[in-house]
């Protein structure tokens, strides 16, 4: 027995050995990328995009031999990139850590794809300006995606609320929320709790009075500009249930009617569309009618890291350029229900006749950048996550709420050192 | 034969050791080998790490510091120092509420199970060990349904006797920390009863029929048989317990499972612990990050040796 688990044991040792060489043999006059994504890309609709990109552009570029696609979460793409060793040639990852990679990696320059503007005039401008430094283009704009309210139509109808039409403003939708309370169903979740996601996107409605910066290591912004924010939150929470809107209880809850509306990003839309619930989206009402809306923008990118082979190096450029064309940012928005960071894309015909795609197009001309991306480490909108649950259970008022938020965000600024 | 070594000289007592002992240090060779590469380095590294500003900047240099680390977390400016506060106070509460309840649990499940015999002694056994080999995401999975207020079947029912009404339970100050000690409570409790049971069929069955001879009650049987010759498992478990709990991270950390590193721990880190928080400032990196992450590893360290110490001082009292 033990011989045989010997030969086993040796002939398994053997047969890596081998194709280890035959890889190697095989790719001396390729290139062969390593790729680093977010997990969820290597699973379901997104691995068979991506699939179909990778053969497509591997078919069309004599250079390059293959792709390999390792899935990673957020921490680990962080950590693993910023620690320095064995980085891939291209990864995706969130726009927030932009100004940490530039500073800690050997980006990519991708000035050089960017020239072509017949290619690059389709993307965003606020995607445009985020990547763009100084010494050079160090990203590919990818991914973006606004909260959505989603509404669950047979609650609201049940309610006597007319669902042919969007709430116009902020206080038409605090009336429904009540209409929806007062019929005996929960209206919505708390908007307070989970983190800054909802308090986020109320905030972003006051985008035009808000002055983020840093000057001598404070933030720029008045805690006056916050008031108005925090008491919409607590008004909202008193028609909400004891729920977080990330919450797998509260989704299940829309489903099966017993919700009448939640917040929740697009890439919530395939739970609830499989479901069969009757519902459908609309983005964050405005303060006054035809006001800014649009909530917080997040955002992926897509990028190159510097090998110092400069057939390497460009190979990788020109996957990214393949990945960042409009049939290909369109054809995920479409496939995957996701906003893209193409506004060529967006208008596409084909993305504006889904729901997430048709409301999320609108909501990206107007939605607020999460982060000044690209130029600043400090990610403030989190300090709301602290504060916002805080003003609605009525421990502070709005107004001490507002004073807390820019002495946390200030703190923050600290920790950074900016 | 004392006299006899003390002549010999240095080499000479060296050579006659290896004869003696040369084959328990060559196998305990890989073990020493495994301790030094895997424990003993980074630990030293670690400690010396965390007197640096090292960041997660694989450009960045790396300065030495001082003491920077160590009195920026205690200085409560900023948001790390007062995360890091936050944690230690959650701690506070945390460690004393479970290792007690806990073990006070796990003790009692023994003492009422180990009085069962054959097919009931086994049944029980099994069904209180069974959360223990539940995977801690399942277990945090499981309960955060259980605990979903208004529809989950515990927090419902605690909200009709007027605990957590109307709460969001992993967002609010107190019960959030309650909800933690739940969860590992249910978890833990398995393994510790099966300790503690182990211990009890240890114990010769004729102290027992002594003691019913001189009229021993059931609760004299149990106080005065039991639990002292419980005492070394006792201590086993106490200590291990201690040590798990001080090191309290997974299922908070599932619980405020977030994509913002900045909200690790909940609204106003109201389920951070210290191990989150040295997790955290690794994975959100930037300055100084690993070197305070460093340093609040070795002021965990430091708590635990001071607790272990204590724990084993007052045994050596005791017994």
């Amino acid at each position: 027995m033990k011989k045989y688990v010997c030969i086993l044991l040796s002939l398994l040792l053997a047969l890596t050995a081998v194709s280890a060489l035959a890889d190697t043999v095989g790719n001396a006059d390729g290139v062969m990328l390593e790729f680093w994504v977010y997990s969820d890309f290597t699973q379901d609709v997104s691995w068979e995009v991506m699939k179909g990109w990778a053969e497509d552009f591997i078919a069309n570029d004599p250079d390059v031999t293959g792709i390999n696609f390792t899935g990673k979460n957020d921490n680990e793409l962080l950590t693993g990139l910023m620690a320095g060793v064995g980085l891939p040639n291209c990864f995706s990852a969130s726009a927030r850590d932009l100004k940490k990679y530039k500073e800690a990696i050997n980006l990519l320059d991708l000035s050089d794809i960017f020239a072509d503007t017949e290619w690059s005039s389709g993307f965003y401008a606020s995607a445009i300006n985020a990547i763009t430094f100084e010494d050079g283009v160090y990203a590919l704009p990818f991914i973006s995606y606004i909260p959505l309210i989603y509404r669950n139509l047979d609650v609201l109808a049940a309610a006597g609320i007319d669902t042919s039409k969007a709430p116009a403003t902020m206080d038409e939708f605090l009336a429904q929320l009540d209409q929806v309370k007062a019929s005996g169903t929960d209206a919505t979740t708390s908007w307070s709790a989970g983190g800054y996601f909802c308090p986020g996107a109320i905030v972003a409605l006051d985008a035009d009075n808000l002055t983020p910066g840093i000057e001598n290591g404070e933030t720029t912004l008045q805690a006056e500009q916050f008031v108005r924010a925090l008491e919409t939150v607590a008004k909202i929470d008193t028609y909400a249930n004891a729920m977080m809107y990330s919450d797998a209880v509260a989704e299940e809850a829309f489903k099966q009617n017993k919700l009448g509306f939640i917040l929740a990003g697009p890439w919530n839309n395939p739970a609830y569309a499989n479901a069969g619930t009757n519902y459908d989206v609309i983005l964050i009402p405005p303060y006054e009618e035809g006001g800014r809306t649009g909530g917080l923008q997040g955002w992926d990118l897509m990028y190159g890291v510097t090998t110092g082979d400069e057939k390497v190096d460009a190979a990788a450029a020109r996957w990214l350029k393949y990945m960042g064309t409009q049939e290909a940012e369109a054809e995920w928005a479409v496939k995957l229900g996701r906003p893209v960071l193409r506004e060529d894309s967006m208008a596409n015909e084909n993305v504006t006749s889904t729901m997430i795609g048709a409301v999320s197009a609108v909501g990206l001309q107007g939605g607020m950048l999460q982060m000044d991306f690209g130029k600043t480490n400090v990610f403030w909108m989190s300090a709301l996550g602290d504060i916002a649950p805080q003003v609605s259970s009525g421990a502070m008022s709005a107004e001490d709420g507002a004073e807390a938020l820019i002495e946390a965000i200030n703190d923050m600024i600290a920790d950074e050192g900016e | 034969m004392q006299a006899k070594l003390s002549r010999l000289s240095p080499g000479e007592r060296f050579r006659k050791g290896i004869r003696k002992y040369g084959a328990i240090y060559v196998a305990l060779t890989p073990f020493f080998i495994l301790f030094i590469c895997f424990i003993l380095i980074p630990m030293i590294e670690g400690m010396a790490m965390s007197f640096t500003d090292w960041s997660t900047s694989s450009k960045g240099e790396i300065n030495f510091v001082g003491f920077e680390n160590y009195a920026n977390l205690f200085s409560g400016k900023g948001s790390a120092s007062k995360r890091y506060m936050a944690s230690l106070t959650n701690l506070l509460i945390y460690v004393p509420i479970t290792v007690a309840v806990g073990l006070f649990i796990a003790l009692a499940l023994a003492l009422i199970v180990s009085q069962f015999r054959n097919k009931a002694y086994n049944f029980f056994r099994g069904s209180y060990f069974f959360p223990t080999v539940l995977p801690l995401f399942l277990c945090a999975g499981i309960w955060q349904w259980y605990m979903a207020s208004e529809t989950g079947l515990i927090a419902s029912n605690l909200a009709k006797i007027g605990i957590g009404t109307n709460t969001i339970w992993k967002d609010t100050p107190g019960y959030a920390i309650a909800l933690v000690i739940l969860i590992d409570i249910w978890n833990s409790v398995g393994l510790n009863f099966v300790i503690f049971s182990t211990g009890i069929q240890d114990i010769p069955r004729e102290l027992y029929e002594a003691a019913e001879i001189d009229g021993a009650s059931t609760f004299k049987k149990m106080t005065k048989i039991t639990i002292p010759l419980l005492e070394p498992i006792l201590f086993f478990v106490i200590t291990y317990s201690f040590i798990s709990a001080l090191q309290v991270y997974d299922i908070p950390w599932i619980l405020t499972n977030t994509t913002d590193i900045n909200a690790v721990g909940g609204a106003n880190q109201v389920m951070l612990f210290p191990v989150m928080e040295m997790v955290r400032n690794v994975y959100k990196g930037g300055k100084s990050a690993l070197g305070r992450a460093a340093a609040e590893g070795v002021i965990l360290m430091s708590i635990i040796m001071v607790i272990t110490l204590v724990q084993y001082k007052l045994r050596r009292k005791n017994t």
